[in-house]
């Protein structure tokens, strides 16, 4: 048995080479032919607002690709066809512009779309996910139902690629459905629908507001987020409104998303939450007073500096260092406190902040 | 009187034989389970990879930053090649924290004038105890931003990472050896799991044997296995524990042991359970036992995880003093750190912990060379009184061989299909003969390594400190 | 004499898209596959214009325009990344390298040739 299985294995491996360089070999074939197709020469002037005509146009170029490869009314298993497909899904996320649109046009003509949208209805998770991937690629309008059921589906990957082949194929009119539709998202998720938002830019912002609405804290706390990274002073109002009624979490976010937005308005919530019962919520909120990099909340993050805990104390040191003249001045004067602990901290960020520590200057009456 | 003692000793003899047969049976149940588990686990690791592209991570604003604690003693022949290669990792936010363990040569020295170092201030909280900082340091140029220096006072590499993880202020720490090399995309694919599953406190990769591998400005080019036999035998034994070992008990979120060689962790609970242990010398396996402790113990939901990409890649000991001093100290780590946490043996508590991965760990890695070595010294004591039926001993013998040559022989199958990272038809071949040769001989070296372990630790007790600093020049 | 442009590229799809819409438009275009390769290549050759993607294995993208810009032989040379690395900070550090142009993939390959002749153009006048 052992022996079997140790020849089947050097066999599958000489063979698996052999498949390899085979492999290679047809498709640097299939692009030379595919290259001549996607830069063929017609009139591009006017792909957008006539595109019926210039897929007209494409057509005797399709064919004659088509022909090249040997691939007319063959089993959609044929190694060529296969290296076709690999070929295009492989091209689709490098170019954009009028090339893409060739590409679009070839996966439909080739059938590459009716079979990616059987695959979103199979039984297996990994054909879903798969299937949802390439119909992103495909950017056939003609998947969005089928993807739609996936946004439900049972796997997380199913869930992610869906949604993401959603936001490639319809753009940024179709995130706030997809964001009030999900329950649930996975920081992977997250990070593969964040590229899609910030590239969207401010057009993503009302979607984003609308989704604060959504029942469930993760995506919520997602909005949030990147509502806070592209910092556009529009979600400020939204962002204040919610605040109190939000959990733990998206509080967290959003004192952070205030920070990172850095508009004024939001002063007065941020020195509320200075005070809060939660540990970490006035370190959140130390911190985003250091953004603002206002001299209006000096006097408490002092406070908090002398009296809160370590991990407090160091957010508000921090945020001091960032607070203007009346920050520097109000640690400069912790240096000279008798608390230790506080010194220690006060120095570490003064020195950061490449301050010389100069007791001298400080007028007592300021602090 | 003498037939008298002969009779009693077969006695015990035939017991321990019954036993012995009945601990196979268990073990290789077990490894079977093991290996089916790990398979399954690798099949759906393989086809999530196929659509899940990690190195989207690279282009995201949510990639969680990763603190890279780089740890060292007497590195100044290797330093500034190794930072180098580190600070070249694919990932979008990452800092390098070099440790300067108090170097008795001129390692410090080097990292100032190769990096244009400046003395500066950074501010952190000394959350962990440690040996005192001497001072912090940071590059004037601009390509070297990500870089901290931190040159402290000797402690060992436990306190050396600890105070790494003092300094840093990215929630996620990624401890790796000072001869480690890693794969450039090695950090997205460790740091992808604490994306899928927002739980994940710790995830560990395979490490890999670079010996004979042609390696490059820290790049492994290509992948050959060495010519000398010594390595070639851990190519297989490191495919063993890891493909058909730890990718199962991660499967079933019972991973006792993430390599010091490469491993990531969230800073926030490395910090609750209080950093790494000094006073041992498996501060790696220790550190993981306890964040599993911790969070089972304050019911607070996590998981463990293990990437079964090759990531790393170590340089294996090449002779047998050197390995065996190597396995001796590994031996060492894993007794002490069982020790330490005793009480989580069959303790319900501690859920596939208590009642799976300890008792493993327990009874077939800690006592599972003694109860073979004992089988010698029987078969050996039988033979002599003539009291082995020759025919059932032989009959024992094969069988043990060739379960022995299947586990192997199934590991090298595993990596096979799944990351065929050895190219070349006859390194394959090797590793297969390799396989079968490693029962006569190798295997029974390294039972008697660590049966020595057992006496070194109850003898060295007292001789820590000098057993930490070994435990630092690993390999 | 048509100009010469050197790819630099490990992805061998936009390595064939990118040599055939530049041959297309009447450049002699060379390959290689990572920055190794290129400097190998250009000990012999002169090229008027380098396109490099940053991510390569052996030798990446960034290191090889530092490399270049070392080399007195090399140093005029203009450079043109080719990147999907388009995180703000990774575009202000590829100016600050000292390339011509910076390209984010996707990209269109109309936009690509368009530049080329830009950046060649330039360095006549």
């Amino acid at each position: 048995m052992i022996a079997l299985g140790s020849i089947a294995l050097i066999v599958s491996k000489v063979r698996a080479g052999s498949i390899e360089t085979k492999l290679d070999r047809n498709d640097t074939h299939t692009r030379a032919l595919l290259n001549e197709y996607l830069f063929a020469d017609i009139d591009t002037d006017d792909v957008n607002t006539h595109r019926a005509e210039f897929i007209r146009r494409l057509q005797p170029y399709l064919v004659q690709l088509e022909n090249g490869l040997e691939i007319v009314n063959v089993s959609r298993n044929n190694p060529r066809k296969r290296s076709l497909k690999r070929v295009m899904l492989q091209l689709t996320t490098e170019v954009i512009g009028e090339t893409l649109v060739r590409l679009t046009h070839a996966f439909h003509y080739f059938g590459f779309v009716d079979e990616t949208n059987k695959s979103l209805q199979d039984d297996r998770w990994w054909i879903r996910a798969k299937g949802s991937k390439n119909a992103g690629l495909m950017m056939n309008e003609s998947s969005l139902p089928y993807l739609e059921k996936c946004l439900d589906d049972q796997n997380d990957d199913v869930r992610t690629e869906a949604a993401q082949a959603m936001l490639d194929i319809a753009g940024v009119e179709i995130l706030g459905p997809i964001l009030m539709r999900l329950k649930e998202m996975t920081p992977w998720m997250q990070v593969r629908l964040s590229r899609s938002i910030l590239a969207f830019g401010e057009n993503s912002v009302p979607h984003l507001v609308t989704a604060m609405q959504s029942k469930y804290p993760k995506i919520q706390g997602f909005s949030v987020e990147m509502l806070g990274i592209l910092g556009d002073i529009k979600a400020t109002p939204t962002l204040l409104e919610y605040i109190d009624y939000s959990v733990r979490d998206v509080k967290h976010k959003s004192l952070i998303a205030l920070g990172r937005i850095g508009d004024e308005r939001s002063i007065p919530v941020i020195q509320r939450f200075l005070f809060s019962e939660d540990e970490q919520l006035r370190v959140d909120a130390a911190k985003a007073a250091g953004n603002l990099s206002t001299p209006s909340m000096a006097y408490d993050l002092y406070w908090m500096l002398v009296k809160d805990t370590l991990k407090v104390k160091f957010a508000a040191a921090e945020a001091l260092a960032r607070s203007g003249k009346l920050g520097i001045k109000s640690l400069t004067y912790a240096v000279t406190l008798d608390d230790a602990e506080v010194r220690m901290i006060a120095m570490q960020f003064l020195h950061e902040a490449g301050l010389p520590v100069d007791t001298s200057t400080i007028d007592e009456d300021n602090v | 009187m003498m037939e008298l003692f002969i009779e009693f000793t077969n006695l015990v003899l035939n017991t321990y034989a019954l036993f012995i047969i009945g601990f196979f049976v268990f073990v290789n149940v077990f490894y079977f389970s093991m290996y089916a588990i790990s398979f399954g686990a690798i099949i759906t690791y393989l086809r999530r990879h196929e659509f899940c592209d990690y190195r989207v991570i690279m282009q995201s604003e949510l990639a969680p930053p990763v603190s890279i604690l780089a740890p060292a003693f007497n590195e100044s022949a290797t330093c500034v090649e190794s930072v180098i290669s580190l600070l070249k990792l694919n990932y979008p936010t990452a800092e390098v924290l070099f440790i300067n363990d108090g170097s008795r040569d001129n390692t410090l020295e080097i990292m100032i004038i190769e990096f244009d170092l400046i003395k500066t201030e950074r501010a952190y909280i000394p959350a962990i105890a440690t040996k005192e900082v001497r001072g912090i340091y940071v590059s004037r140029k601009t390509e070297y931003r990500n870089l901290i220096v931190v040159d402290k006072v000797n402690g060992g590499k436990a306190d050396a990472l600890n105070v790494g993880i003092n300094v840093s202020r990215y929630p996620l720490v990624c401890a790796i050896d000072a001869d480690s090399i890693l794969e450039s995309d090695a950090l997205l694919k460790v740091a992808k799991p604490f994306l899928d599953d927002d739980r994940v406190i710790a995830v560990g990769g395979i490490v890999r044997i670079a010996n004979g591998c042609k390696i490059e400005r820290g790049h492994v080019l290509d992948v050959r296995l060495s010519k000398k036999l010594i390595p070639s035998f851990q190519v297989i034994e490191y495919y063993r524990a890891y493909l058909s070992g730890r990718m199962g008990w991660g499967a079933i979120n019972g991973l006792l042991i993430i390599s010091g060689a490469f491993g990531l962790f969230s800073r926030e609970i490395v910090l609750k359970v209080g950093g790494y242990k000094h006073n041992t010398v498996g501060e790696d396996m220790e550190l993981i036992v306890r964040m599993h402790r911790y969070c089972l113990e304050n019911n607070i939901p996590y998981s463990v995880e293990f990437v079964p990409d090759p990531v790393c890649w170590t340089e294996a000991p090449e002779t047998l003093k050197i390995l065996g001093r190597q396995r001796n100290r590994w031996h060492r780590g894993l007794l002490d750190t069982l020790l330490i946490h005793k009480k989580m043996l069959f303790n319900k508590r501690y859920k596939v912990l208590g009642l799976v991965s300890v008792p493993y760990f327990v009874f077939i890695e800690l006592l599972g060379p003694v109860i073979e070595a004992i089988g010698y010294v029987a078969v050996g004591l039988g033979f002599y009184f003539g009291m082995v039926n020759a025919e059932i001993f032989t009959l024992f013998f094969v069988v043990s061989v060739i379960y022995g040559v299947m586990f192997s022989i199934s590991s090298v199958i595993l990596e096979e299909i799944s990351f065929h990272r050895y190219p070349r038809t006859q390194d394959l071949l090797k590793l297969l003969v390799l396989a079968v040769v490693e029962n006569f001989g190798y295997r029974q070296i390294t039972v008697w390594w660590r049966i020595k372990a057992f006496w070194d630790y109850a003898r060295g007790v007292q001789s820590w400190g000098v057993m930490t600093r070994v435990g630092f020049k690993r390999k | 004499m048509a100009e010469k442009i050197l790819v630099v590229e490990d992805d061998s799809n936009i390595e064939q898209l990118v040599t055939f819409k530049l041959k297309n438009s009447g450049y002699e275009v060379f390959t290689a596959h990572n920055g190794a390769e290129a400097i190998e290549f250009l000990k012999n050759t002169i090229v008027n214009l380098v396109i490099t993607d940053v991510m390569m294995p052996i030798m990446n993208g960034k290191e090889l325009v530092i490399e270049l810009k070392k080399d007195p032989k090399n140093k005029s040379i203009p450079i043109i990344m080719l990147t999907s690395r388009t995180l703000e900070k990774e575009v202000v550090e590829g100016f600050s390298l000292g390339v011509e142009d910076y390209i984010k993939k996707p990209f269109s390959p109309q936009e690509l040739l368009v530049r080329v002749k830009t950046v060649l153009a330039r360095i006549k006048t």
